[in-house]
């Protein structure tokens, strides 16, 4: 191998990758990983136990959604809080805070568009911050650098966004005229509002292949994020894709070591959303072997694993993409 | 059968507080499943791993995992004793979790070994509406 960067990775074959992860090539630098389990998953083993509603995500949408992507088709909208107006989104984090919540994750379904209508709660998200202080979380869709700005006055601690680099699975998947063009202006209005702002990229979410991946990763990189995360696609019941097979867990680790290539100063995560069971366990083992940064409800086998390469383990009831705040490359 | 706010709760059961039923049946041996509020909090379940038969449980220790939308748990016993039967069918369909909490979504059946002490230390049907109440409350 002449030398291995993010392109190569990308098309090395299974067996190579797993094979370069196996002997340590990509392993963690920092000596140290960081376990996070906020309270929208309940979490429980001997590790840790999430704590009740210390940090839930919000929908300001209830379960609408304009998109209903065929991944999803609102379900995830489902397992939030629902809050779909200012007031009772204040009013939530008000009763959060009362019973020791320590912050929240704002979300919400997707106007035709592709945004999410964070604009007409900036009031409402700004009052959180100033009057209850907790840590507040924004997942955006599309974005133009009027409403980061908006965001950034409020004062919120971290944008997320999905990025997709495949005009094909936009337009398929997601039921949504945009085009990558629109993702990557979404990254420059981050990157030049200053906000943190954590991206993801959804490995597999072109019905379970890699698709668009690399593109995403190579777009983000030039907009210097906070930090990167990884989620995979996983089927859910009630969605049109709830038969399609998920990526594998080496497509996973392919898209997490290009995120470390491309991205070497910027920590490298493996968020909550991917393939349950027997594939995650799997998965989990080759993040850390891949040498992540974090990883959002771990495995106990990961979590042994981590300690038997001697890395230094911490746990926190934060959103995975506050990784940035613990930890410097 | 009660209902506290959109929970369910069976008249005939004990109930731990992390979040198992136990049922004693005819035969002195006793099934163990999952209660309604949990399955409705965590969502759509899809994917459980259980013992085997033959192995012990330990009442308040864990003796399996389930995974869902909203959740990566361990399951924890409400009784002491030995599995009897494990739900094949959970693995496969683990919706039954969702679908039926009380019925076919059963979890293990095991023989118990010191089942008087253990029903002291979880909740009986009354106390198990008082907790369902608590729990409504909280969300």
């Amino acid at each position: 191998m002449t030398s291995l960067d993010a392109e190569t990775v990308w098309y090395l074959p299974k067996k190579e990758l797993v094979n370069l992860i196996e002997s340590g090539t990509f392993s963690n630098k920092a000596k140290q990983i960081q376990f996070y389990a906020p309270s929208f998953v309940h979490y429980k083993n001997k590790y840790f136990r999430s704590s009740h509603n210390s940090f839930p995500s919000i929908s300001i949408t209830g379960s609408s959604c304009a998109l209903k992507c065929k991944h999803c088709n609102g379900k995830v909208l489902d397992t939030m809080v629902s809050a779909s107006t200012s007031a009772a989104l204040f009013g939530l984090c008000e009763k959060l805070k009362s019973d020791g919540a320590v912050g929240c994750l704002i979300s919400g379904g997707c106007l035709p568009d592709g945004s999410v209508p964070l604009d007409i709660f900036i009031d409402a998200i700004a009052k959180v911050k100033r009057e209850l202080g907790l840590t507040v979380i924004v997942h955006t869709g599309v974005i133009d650098v009027s409403s980061a700005k908006q965001l950034k006055a409020a004062g919120v601690d971290a944008a997320l966004i999905d990025i997709i680099g495949s005009n094909e699975t936009i337009r398929e998947v997601y039921n949504l005229d945009v085009s990558v063009a629109d993702y990557e202006q979404s990254l420059k209005a981050f990157h030049e509002t200053k906000i943190p702002f954590v991206p993801h990229v959804l490995a597999g979410l072109h019905y379970g292949e890699l698709k668009g991946e690399l593109e995403a990763l190579k777009m983000m990189a030039k907009y210097s994020p906070s930090a990167v995360i990884t989620i995979a696609f996983m089927p859910i019941r009630g969605t049109p894709m709830e038969k399609v097979t998920p990526p594998e867990p080496e497509d996973i680790a392919r898209v997490l070591v290009a995120a470390k290539l491309l991205m070497p100063k910027t920590p490298i995560v493996l968020g909550c959303m991917r393939p349950k069971g027997e594939h995650r366990k799997k998965t989990d083992m080759l993040a850390v072997k891949a040498g992540v940064d974090a990883i959002a409800f771990p495995v106990e086998d990961a979590i042994q694993l981590a300690e038997s390469l001697n890395l230094e383990i911490y746990f926190s009831p934060l959103c995975c993409s506050q990784i940035f705040e613990t930890i410097n490359l | 059968m009660v209902k506290v706010e959109d929970y369910e709760v069976p008249e005939n059961l004990c109930y731990h507080k992390e979040y198992l039923w136990a049922k004693k049946e005819d035969d002195g041996k006793v099934k163990i499943g999952m209660i309604d509020f949990a399955q409705k909090q965590l969502h759509d379940i899809v994917y459980v791993e259980l013992p085997s038969v033959g192995d012990t449980i330990t009442q308040n220790e864990p003796f399996g995992t389930l995974e869902s939308v909203k959740a990566v748990s361990d399951l924890v016993a409400p009784v002491n004793g030995t599995i009897e039967a494990v739900n094949e069918e959970l693995e496969s369909k683990p919706e039954l979790l969702n679908e039926d909490p009380y019925g076919e979504g059963w979890i293990l059946i095991v023989s118990p070994s010191n089942l008087d002490e253990d029903l002291k230390a979880i909740l009986d049907f009354n106390a198990a509406v008082e907790w369902h109440k608590e729990l409504a409350k909280e969300g």
